[in-house]
């Protein structure tokens, strides 16, 4: 746990040396959700929103941030230490709920004064949904296995398979592939096929999660 | 004692034997003939070799190119160090050491600095204090002398003669071989191309 804790507090000094990206991070889902006022017709239509976010977060967050840690040589510094994989891993995971926990915060301020929504349930479902979406995390630290494109094109491809889920959220021929989509229908699927589903993808994400930590190598696959 | 058994990973390294006692090794070479991916696999960063390395379950590695964000503070770099080891009072602890050295001054002076703002020297010093302080039965310094002035590097020699007198295990690699001089009793491991 102590180690856990120290790469947390690292973690958090890091974020907070990068004001004006974290006030942006903060504020662009509030931006967006006043784009799309006319959309929104009750709480659950935020649901999309939340896990927009959640996505983001762990997928940059969590994967690709561990893809490019080892193509900087920053792990190799801290490994040097101590190995220390599986609590750096959780750290993040750690790192970037609390992040969402605040983005939600903001956010759902700004939506229960536009639409009236009640605060108290406003969180209570985006706090669950950061807890059903933990498996997310785990996924995406598939990512670090992908070895022969640069970190930074995954990133970039990332960043446009987002942009095109939140754009198709609503066309029927995708929607069945579409993560955010996914994510955002477990606040209101209730029927026993979504939660088999969900546990058989869970279970499947975090397996798939750990087998990449433990084949996780933080000697960098572009320098010497 | 660690032994290194037909160590071989991709074309860098080749069937590499050896037999590491405690005291001070010096591992020599030309440019490329593996130095820092053996350290890398001692240290188990590197876990794709094959062969068998043994008795090195508690090390510490200095690597030849340290990275930690320039953003943060010389104090938060300590306080990360410690805090994986559990150690709370890590001010007290690390000036402690400083006194030793005649660094007291330098790392006052230093302590809420960011650590892009220090010299080359300074942030390897900063590296090479932080690292000592802890308790282990190995160190691994990967050129420690690159980029350090004559007065660091006789710190470190000192650190190193410190280090052996605990009967601790020091496995180093340089190309600058005249800060040895100060050593008491260097062992030598040539690996080489081949």
């Amino acid at each position: 746990m102590r180690v856990v804790k120290a790469y947390y507090i690292l973690n958090l000094k890091m974020l907070r040396n990068e004001i004006f990206t974290l006030i942006w991070s903060l504020l662009l889902p509030v931006i967006f959700l006043t784009l799309n006022i006319n959309n929104i017709h009750s709480l659950y239509d935020l649901r999309f929103f939340w896990a927009f976010i959640i996505i983001s977060c762990f997928f940059y967050g969590v994967g690709i941030h561990a893809a490019k840690l080892r193509n900087e040589g920053l792990l190799k510094t801290y490994f040097s230490i101590t190995e220390s994989r599986y609590e750096f891993f959780f750290a993040n995971i750690l790192t970037q709920m609390t992040f969402i926990f605040f983005s939600f915060l903001l956010f759902n301020i700004t939506a229960s004064i536009i639409f009236q929504f009640n605060m108290f349930q406003l969180t209570y479902y985006s706090t669950f949904l950061i807890i059903l979406s933990i498996p997310i995390a785990f996924l995406s630290f598939t990512l670090t296995l992908i070895t022969k494109i640069n970190a930074n094109d995954v990133s970039t491809i990332v960043s446009i398979l987002m942009l095109v889920s939140f754009i198709t959220l609503f066309s029927t021929d995708f929607n069945h592939f579409n993560l955010i989509r996914i994510v955002g229908d477990l606040l209101i699927d209730h029927t026993l096929n979504g939660y088999i589903l969900y546990s058989i993808v869970s279970i499947s994400s975090i397996i798939l999660g750990l087998f990449s930590l433990k084949k996780y190598s933080v000697i960098s696959l572009e320098s010497r | 004692m660690i032994k290194i058994n037909s160590v071989t990973y991709k074309d860098i390294l080749h069937n590499v034997n050896m037999t590491l006692n405690k005291g001070f090794n010096y591992i020599y070479g030309p440019n490329g003939a593996g130095k820092s991916t053996l350290l890398d696999c001692i240290s188990n960063l590197n876990q794709k070799y094959t062969g068998e390395i043994s008795g090195n379950d508690s090390l510490v590695y200095l690597n030849q190119n340290l990275y930690f964000s320039y953003k943060l503070k010389f104090k938060d770099f300590v306080h990360f160090v410690f805090s994986l080891e559990g150690i709370k009072n890590y001010k007290t602890l690390f000036f402690e050491y400083a006194e030793k050295y005649g660094l007291t001054e330098e790392f006052t002076s230093n302590w809420n600095k960011r650590i892009g703002s220090l010299s080359g020297g300074e942030r390897k010093r900063l590296y090479f204090s932080t690292i000592c302080c802890l308790d282990r039965d190995w160190y691994l310094f990967d050129e420690p002398f690159s980029g350090v002035d004559t007065s660091g590097k006789e710190y470190m020699c000192d650190q190193f003669n410190n280090l052996i007198s605990m009967d601790k295990g020091i496995i180093i690699t340089t190309h600058e071989t005249e800060p040895l001089n100060k050593i008491s009793f260097v062992k030598k491991h040539i690996l080489n191309d081949s």
